[in-house]
């Protein structure tokens, strides 16, 4: 019945100040700077720019492998959780650390160990060439890349539901003669279904702007596993400003759609959680 | 000494004190009873500076204390959940409000042990001043709260939900040591509390809120015989609630036929009346006059019995002794003839007032029944 | 929320409410091989391959004047950026977690904002407004001031991609211990700084360590920002990752993956710090670590 916050405490008015001021000077004013040059680009050059055919090509494959990865994710990491809240095995806590090693783990040293692994010359790349299937250096590399850089986002997003899932729940959906596949079916998944959305989303989004990881194991071959984060360095490189930043406009706008998807995902499952 | 005047408090649309006023005498605990949502909190806050009133003031000892800021005020407060510092030990909580003096006014360092030392023996805590916090039991909590509240000499201690945070065995010890204590220090009290009991065991007086006013203040025995206003009387304890019109000289609540309240004014009026539970009188058919009742449902309490009654179509609570119990043999589906020894009414046109209906019914209304 | 696996297992769980056996082992394995295959392997190749020669080219990649100018300059990158991003996380819970206002939500959405930037943006967007044809460039030029192809650029790309890491953590860890022991400081006569220095900084010090460490990982470790702003100028200009990068691009993978096994060795020692935190400290420390 307490108010929830008490004016007693000192320093609202610097506080907030500062916060905007450093928040304005650090993050607001560049992306404005981005969004204001494209705009003065013009219609006709922005879309000549930001929509050729190998720009189209580039965000194919970003968008198109970011999906598949972000999909696969959903798979691996949902059984990582699984296996992590529900089974004891040896070596649990080691494995648990681990999982947020691409989060640590540097994107440039990630893209050249993906790239020593899956090189028809490495140990696994030679084993797949042996099945036909070529990695390093096609789009299939790149959907690697992003699969281990949003590793753990469904990992983290999934695991503490299906830990604070109540035992009741499946006891009682048991005592009424479910079997363990409808329990997981109807019980378990529903329950855990928010949660995945988001590390879907989440992974989708962190692989969609992905580029050291990326990038060495592509191959970077124009119209076929050029991403584009990479082309908007190469056209950085060749001094095209106005190309840049047009594709950066449009995946800017694309990753903030995406943010806005995943907070309304995270107060849908917040009311689901919460009620109300 | 406190007063507070005309004291308003919104928290944007809501009105959560609504011209509020209030005279705490020196030395005296005073408990603000009422249910979650009635502005008792918001009140205590406003007492300790942690809230600003809209409109109105706090005055202490007859100074303008209303736009002093909380660490100025000198005030004890002990929070309903104890807020106490997690990462310091008892006695660095407790020695808290002295250290942070600027260095004009803060004690010596083996003065300030001093104090805390005799804190810790005044709250009984002897010997557990190098413990922190979350080593300590619930009420052990409580009393360091206290003693850290007590440390700066504060001119007035408030208490937000003193006991509530406690079970109930370990509460009815710390109410009666609260109470001994503040008759030996005698300091300026007051403290919050939605548990009508608690209430009428420890503060020499109460002041009932309820929807952001005070409905009545006066001594515990005051505010339960004479409760002011229906709020109060539905608050304290447990109360049957019924219709009544008066007319004719009969007063017609719910199913009883009464004789009509003396009052001043026009005689006829309608309103609520109000009957305890055990001013519900069960007798035989054959012992004498009311109105007639089924039992519902019988439940054994210790020494008590509590019946809930089907009287004309109402439902009605009564208690009473095992003994009566035994005599009339009470048991579901049995019929007793009930008489209300005791009712309170307030009428719609603002009257209200008590009848005394001892004894035997009145035999003129009798045979009306 | 790595806390979550430490409670309960699978042992602990009825019958009924288990897999059989062989499903168990068969999940248990299964993730086992992802675990092993994606996660494993990329670390045990970055080491594997800087030995591949031997400790002494190892050692002799290591001590490279090239390298070591690049280990400074990440030192000296992160070393200006995290106390920034520390000064502004702290101040920003504050703020946030300790007051109601309006627009509030909109607030933490944009201090969020830089995690879903992509890094080439990041860096993107300061060489347009810094660079010789951005919005300030020839201001700065007739100036002789230089910051894109310099460290200044390389430090506001770093603070940009580092900027909400301190301020994630503490705003739901303060948002969470709420006010009252802070109200408790007050009534008890102590000054705002005090309250800041003697409960509340006491209370969130493992939550802030936290945050930290993720930001240092993050400054020492990023790439595709510094990589835009950077010019790859060797001794000068390039941080670890970016040599990394420059030795690759010239085929001396055991100097490349000497100096990613540094980066890999800090990378382990953040997580092993990390999860000694949760173990220790789960309490107070918030939410997901990134």
């Amino acid at each position: 019945m307490s108010a929830a916050k008490s004016s007693v405490i000192p320093g609202f008015g610097p506080t907030l100040g500062f916060t905007l001021f450093y928040l304005g000077l650090v993050v607001l004013i560049p992306l404005a700077a981005l969004l204001l040059r494209a705009a003065g680009l013009g219609w006709g050059q922005f879309v000549d720019a930001a929509f050729s055919a190998r720009v189209l090509a580039a965000y194919r494959l970003s968008f198109g492998g970011a999906l598949l990865a972000a999909a696969a994710n959903v798979g691996a990491g949902l059984l990582v959780a699984w296996v992590l809240v529900r089974y004891e095995f040896p070596g649990r806590k080691l494995v648990d650390a681990l999982v947020d090693l691409p989060f640590a783990l540097p994107t440039a040293v990630a893209g050249i160990a993906l790239t020593a692994i899956y090189a028809p010359n490495g140990p696994l790349g030679r084993l797949l060439l042996q099945a036909g299937i070529k990695v390093a250096f096609t789009p299939l590399g790149v959907v690697v890349a992003m699969v281990f850089i949003g590793f753990p986002f469904v990992v983290r997003t999934v695991q503490p539901v299906l830990q604070d899932l109540e035992v009741e729940h499946e006891e009682a959906a048991v005592s009424l003669g479910a079997n363990r596949l409808q329990v997981f079916g109807r019980v378990i998944l529903p329950a855990i279904l928010p949660a995945l959305l988001t590390g879907f989303a989440l992974a989708f989004a962190r692989a969609l702007g992905e580029y050291g990881s990326v990038i060495f194991i592509a191959g970077n071959m124009p119209g076929l596993s050029e991403i584009a984060p990479l082309l908007i360095v190469t056209k950085l490189e060749q001094y095209d400003y106005a190309g840049a930043t047009a594709i950066a406009a449009v995946m800017l706008v694309a990753a903030f759609t995406l943010l806005l998807l995943i907070n309304t995902l995270q107060k849908w499952r917040h009311a689901r959680l919460h009620g109300g | 000494m406190i007063d507070v005047k005309n004291v308003r408090k919104n928290f944007g649309g809501f009105a959560a004190l609504k011209d509020v006023s209030l005279h705490v005498r020196q030395g005296e605990l005073v408990a603000i009873l009422g249910p979650s949502g009635s502005g008792k909190t918001t009140l205590l806050r406003i007492l300790a500076g942690l809230e600003f009133p809209d409109a109105g003031s706090v005055l202490f000892d007859g100074g303008d204390a209303t736009h002093v800021a909380a660490r100025d005020r000198q005030v004890g407060f002990v929070f309903q959940h104890y807020a106490l510092f997690r990462h310091m030990t008892v006695f660095d909580n407790i020695a808290f409000g002295l250290t942070v003096r600027d260095r004009a006014s803060r004690p010596s360092k083996a003065e300030i042990a001093e104090r805390v030392r005799h804190l810790l023996s005044m709250v009984l805590l002897e010997g557990l001043a190098d413990r922190y916090p979350s080593q300590l039991s619930g009420g052990q909590r409580q009393r360091v709260a206290l003693a850290r509240a007590l440390a700066i000499q504060p001119r007035v201690l408030l208490l937000d939900e003193p006991f509530g945070a406690l079970d109930a065995r370990v509460r009815k010890e710390l109410r009666r040591w609260l109470r001994r204590l503040h008759d030996e220090l005698r300091i300026t009290g007051v403290f919050v509390t939605h548990d009508q009991e608690e209430a009428l065991e420890v503060a020499d007086r109460v002041v009932v809120m309820s929807q952001g006013q005070i409905e009545q203040v006066g001594t515990p025995t005051d505010i339960y015989d004479h409760p002011a206003t229906p709020f109060v009387y539905q608050f304290l304890g447990n109360v049957n609630s019924l219709s009544c019109v008066i007319r004719d000289g009969v007063a017609q609540v719910g199913a009883f036929n009464l004789p009509a309240p003396i009052r001043a004014g026009t005689q006829d009026g309608s309103g609520v009346a109000f009957v305890r539970p055990h001013d519900l009188h069960l007798m035989a058919p054959s012992e004498g006059g009311g109105a007639a009742a089924v039992v519902r449902h019988v439940t054994v309490l210790g020494p008590l019995v509590r019946l809930e009654l089907n009287i004309g179509g109402e439902i009605l609570e009564a208690e009473t002794t095992r003994q009566r119990h035994a005599e009339l043999q009470l048991a579901p589906g049995q019929s007793v003839v009930v008489w209300p020894r005791q009712v309170r009414f307030f009428l719609d046109d603002g009257w209200q007032g008590s009848s005394r209906l001892d004894g035997a019914p009145n035999p003129a209304l009798r045979a009306a029944l | 929320m790595a806390v979550a696996a430490v409670a309960v297992a699978g042992s602990q769980r009825h019958r009924a409410l288990s897999e059989p056996r062989w499903v168990r082992w068969l999940l248990t394995g299964l993730a086992l091989a992802t675990f092993g295959l994606f996660l494993l392997l990329p670390l045990l190749t970055v080491f594997g391959e800087a030995l591949a020669k031997g400790v002494s080219s190892y050692w002799a990649a290591l001590s490279d004047e090239d390298a070591l100018a690049a280990v400074r300059l990440t030192l000296l990158v992160a070393g200006i950026t995290v106390p920034l991003n520390v000064v502004f996380g702290v101040i920003a819970a504050w703020c946030v977690a300790k007051f109601d206002f309006a627009g509030k939500s909109v607030l933490i959405s944009l201090i969020d904002l830089p995690f879903s930037v992509s890094p080439v943006i990041s860096g993107l967007i300061y060489v347009l407004l810094f660079g010789l044809q951005g919005l300030l460039g020839p201001w700065l030029a007739a100036l002789g001031i230089k910051i894109i192809f310099a460290v200044p650029g390389l430090v506001l790309a770093t603070l940009f991609v580092t900027f909400p890491y301190v301020a994630r953590e503490l705003i739901p860890l303060m948002e969470e211990q709420g006010t009252e022991e802070e109200e408790a400081a007050v009534v008890l006569g102590a000054s705002g700084w005090r309250v800041f220095w003697r409960v509340t900084l006491p209370n969130i010090k493992w939550g802030l360590l936290y945050g930290v460490l993720l930001c240092n990982a993050r400054a020492m470790g990023e790439f595709g920002a510094v990589s835009v702003v950077s010019g790859h100028i060797r001794g000068q200009t390039t941080t670890m990752p970016l040599q990394v990068e420059i030795l690759y691009n010239e085929y001396n993978f055991v100097a490349a993956f000497a100096i990613a096994s540094v980066l890999a060795m800090l990378a382990l020692v953040t997580l092993a710090v990390k999860s000694a935190l949760e173990w220790r400290f789960s309490k107070e420390i918030a939410g997901m670590g990134h």
